[in-house]
């Protein structure tokens, strides 16, 4: 279970279509949302990032982003509703710092959010998102 | 299983990008669908390409060459009528190829492989995102992900390649086009009606290709056109995006390339390497000098590396798999020797101002010997 937990985090919830994680940023009271190893996983390692500027107002679903991996391109979709407070410098500056600790250096951005409640309800905690994970992906975590 | 083919020809630019964006998006991607279509000849650059670095926009403006911006990545390529466009469109769910990004590439390629092995070639997946034969390139691979899901896979696949028009508008090392230039890209790169028969007709190449998917997915493909939704979709993506300026020219990635030179004296020769380097990712990396090895091993090395971590031991392993396997073909040249030109030329770009650095699908600077 140490070995899942540390690749799936407990202490946040995961966006079953984007593979974004949520986190509480309990300093700011706003959330940090970001990415983790299926992501890396799934697409590759990043190369190429860019996330809207702080200040843009963004619905659940919505495109905040995109990004190029090692093989394929794709949209940051925000998992939540809000307002972007901050983005990640370093990330947009070297996409690859997320690799080794994407936990800890994957997070693209702050945002405070208009509609938590709802929002939340449609987060996965890490189990029931490791269940909903497609196979191929379910197997990198036991390695 | 339901599966739609589409079947467009000589589409311009806008067109053609905005329907599969439209298709990729849409909300109701419940089934697959394959669209075989040719461009009106236009260049396209790759999602975070830099378009003042790959493109020679005089040029294209002179002679009348629209210039766009795909949603897939990977380097800039001209289409046209002897350039078959490939889509594969697949909902999010969908369990005919894996979530992993490379299962997908060769999932969803595998159609591609299985045509060309109905015309007697055998074609293998080399680097980022190339299918080869024999060591040249015959398509250049993408895929892109749309927020809502669907997967849109991009292939150019080579029927043929005007390399001299190719060489007046895309920038790289062989500016003029030059008899030197044409003959090193053409070299690098094979083309159905090289490799199979000059009277292959695009049409022929289009049942083909359906027919790859038909037998590799075990589905078929039936003739469709885009639903309502679909049709509002894509006139919507044209106007925002396709059409935008904004869009096409965009600088968004705040990564700009680097480029390093690096020459080291080894017993077989001169390495003269040449890296292309996106922060922490070797993009390209290019072989030259007065060495002696085969072309097939070096075009291995060379995809081997492509979009590859700078991470030393991550590139010594990389290096020394590519080398063992055509040891024989390099002369007097170990895989140290490879590893520490390229670790050189990497680190030169490190303390290389930004330099404009043209990367094709088909064609990049270090073509040149």
């Amino acid at each position: 279970m140490s070995d899942f937990s540390s690749w799936l985090p407990t202490d946040r919830l995961y966006d079953e279509s984007s593979y974004l994680w949520v986190k509480d940023d309990l300093e700011s009271g706003n959330l940090l949302v970001g990415i983790g190893n299926p992501t890396i996983e799934s697409l590759g390692e990043l190369s190429y990032l860019t996330i809207s500027s702080p200040g843009t107002v963004v619905k659940r679903g919505e495109s905040v982003g995109s990004m190029e991996a090692a093989k394929m391109t794709g949209e940051i979709v925000s998992p939540v509703s809000g307002t972007i407070v901050h983005r990640n410098e370093d990330i947009l500056d070297d996409p690859r710092s997320a690799s080794g600790d994407p936990y800890r250096n994957g997070w693209l951005f702050s945002i405070a959010p208009t509609s938590w409640d709802e929002d939340k309800s449609c987060l996965l905690d890490s189990a029931s998102f490791f269940d909903v994970l497609p196979e191929d992906l379910r197997d990198s975590a036991s390695v | 299983m339901k599966a739609r083919l589409l079947i467009d020809r000589s589409v311009d630019d806008q067109h053609g990008l905005s329907v599969d964006d439209a298709l990729t998006r849409s909300s109701e991607v419940a089934s697959i669908t394959l669209r075989l279509y040719t461009y009106q000849t236009c260049v396209l650059v790759g999602r975070f390409q830099h378009i003042h670095d790959e493109v020679n926009l005089d040029r294209c403006r002179a002679l009348n060459v629209p210039v766009n911006r795909r949603p897939t990545g990977g380097g800039s390529i001209i289409m046209g009528a002897d350039q078959l466009g490939i889509a594969l469109v697949i909902p999010p769910d969908s369990k005919l190829v894996g979530r992993k990004s490379t299962s997908l590439m060769r999932g969803c390629a595998k159609g591609i492989v299985r045509t060309l092995r109905g015309f007697g070639i055998e074609a293998e997946f080399r680097g980022k995102n190339d299918l080869v034969v024999s060591g040249r390139k015959i398509a250049g691979l993408g895929l892109y992900q749309a927020p809502g899901g669907g997967i849109l896979f991009h292939a150019s696949l080579l029927l043929d390649l005007d390399i001299q028009f190719m060489l007046t508008v895309l920038k790289t090392a062989f500016e003029n086009a030059s008899d030197r230039g044409l003959s090193a890209v053409s070299e690098r790169i094979a083309t159905l009606r090289r490799e199979v028969s000059s009277d292959l007709s695009i049409s022929g190449l289009m049942k083909a290709v359906k027919l790859g998917y038909e037998n590799e997915f075990s589905i078929g493909f039936r003739r469709g056109q885009l639903n309502a939704e679909e049709q509002l979709l894509a006139n919507q993506l044209l106007e925002r995006q396709y059409r935008d300026r904004q869009w096409v020219f965009q600088t968004s990635s705040r990564i700009k390339d680097r480029v390093g030179h690096y020459k080291l004296k080894t017993k077989g020769g001169t390495l003269d390497v040449r890296a292309i380097v996106a922060r922490r990712t070797l993009k390209s990396v290019f072989l030259n000098g007065d060495f002696i090895a085969s072309e097939n091993a070096i075009f291995d090395l060379e995809s081997s590396l492509k979009w590859h971590i700078t991470d030393a031991e991550a590139l010594n392993r990389t290096i020394e798999r590519s080398y063992l396997k055509n040891r024989q073909f390099w002369d007097g040249i170990s895989a140290t020797d490879i590893s520490d030109a390229v670790l050189g030329a990497i680190g030169q770009s490190d303390s290389d101002s930004f330099a404009s650095v043209p990367n094709s699908c088909f064609v990049h600077s270090g073509t040149i010997q």
